[in-house]
């Protein structure tokens, strides 16, 4: 009996430390894996990941629309986006919801909001003086988008001025 | 042997007819025939010249075997060929059908991060402008006296 115990606690001990040592990929750490994945059984449910090589190859070769494009693509890594169809009634309450558990946790910190009748577009950030991850949450008629950009230090005038900001 | 066996004989002979063994009568026929004995002088000016035809049916037969031989593995290296060229082709039709499905894959994804940076500098410009708007108004505003 005693060693089967001390046999236990080893197993436990390894789990422990193997735990610690793993670390989690930033791209599995998103808004998406953090508050969506709950509606990853819906049908029509689409996620998308650019992963780290695919940035940094479409960086080499240029093949970004825009100079200012290509440039924050330049301080971004991941860009993680969730494509899923919704009703009205659905996509009130899962913003609502979303809302509500952002302020929950305090991760994110809701950057710009705009609402109209037709369509809600919801900047949100995680870090406030450097930028970890840019969230995009909006819809497109009878679907919900929400891309995620992550990087060191996305910086946000850039982001402004591509679409001739000051 | 009668002529009239004889022109059978050399009738089916020169259709490719005859048997080995109708081959051996018309040349032992003729072994033993004197060209100007009959007075059927084209017949016989026929016989002449079978006579000069070399007929070894052992030479014959090996040449054609080898020939036939040689003839079976040129038609099977052309099969293999084929096939070879036939599977290279699909798999290049595939491989670049591939690609092409990749290369769209990526191209919709990269247009997505695009639109959406897009749309985060619009609503980010927006915000700016109708909060400049704002404070503009304010500080125009008149004040009381």
């Amino acid at each position: 009996m005693k060693t089967y115990n001390l046999i236990l606690f080893h197993l436990f001990l390894s789990a422990l430390c193997w735990g610690q040592e793993k670390q989690v990929s930033p791209s599995n750490n998103s808004m998406i894996d953090k508050y969506f994945t709950v509606y990853a059984k819906q049908p029509g449910y689409e996620v998308q990941l650019m992963g780290e090589s695919m940035i940094s190859r479409s960086n080499e070769m240029g093949m970004w629309k825009h100079p200012t494009i290509a440039r924050i693509m330049k301080q971004v890594k991941y860009y993680k986006y969730l494509n899923i169809p919704v009703t009205t009634g659905t996509k009130l309450k899962m913003i609502e919801r979303l809302n509500l558990e952002v302020q929950k946790d305090g991760l994110y910190h809701e950057y710009y909001k705009q609402e109209a009748s037709d369509n809600t577009i919801i900047i949100y950030t995680k870090g406030l003086k450097i930028v970890t991850e840019l969230v995009l949450v909006s819809d497109q008629g009878n679907r919900l988008n929400v891309s995620c950009f992550f990087g060191n230090h996305i910086d946000m005038d850039s982001v402004r001025a591509l679409a001739g900001g000051h | 042997m009668e002529k009239e066996e004889l022109k059978i004989l050399l009738d089916k002979y020169y259709c490719a007819e005859t048997t080995v063994e109708e081959e051996c009568k018309i040349k032992q026929y003729f072994a033993h025939q004197a060209s100007d004995e009959d007075s059927d002088q084209p017949f016989f000016e026929a016989i002449n010249s079978y006579k000069m035809i070399k007929t070894e049916t052992k030479i014959f037969n090996s040449t054609s075997e080898k020939k036939y031989t040689s003839l079976t593995h040129w038609k099977s290296i052309q099969k293999s060929a084929a096939i070879f060229l036939l599977v290279s082709t699909f798999a290049a039709i595939g491989y670049s059908y591939l690609n092409y499905k990749q290369d769209r894959q990526e191209e919709a994804i990269r247009h997505n991060a695009e639109t959406d940076l897009i749309s985060i500098s619009k609503a980010l410009n927006k915000g700016y402008d109708e909060m400049n708007a704002s404070i503009e108004s304010t500080i125009n505003l008149p004040l009381k006296k």
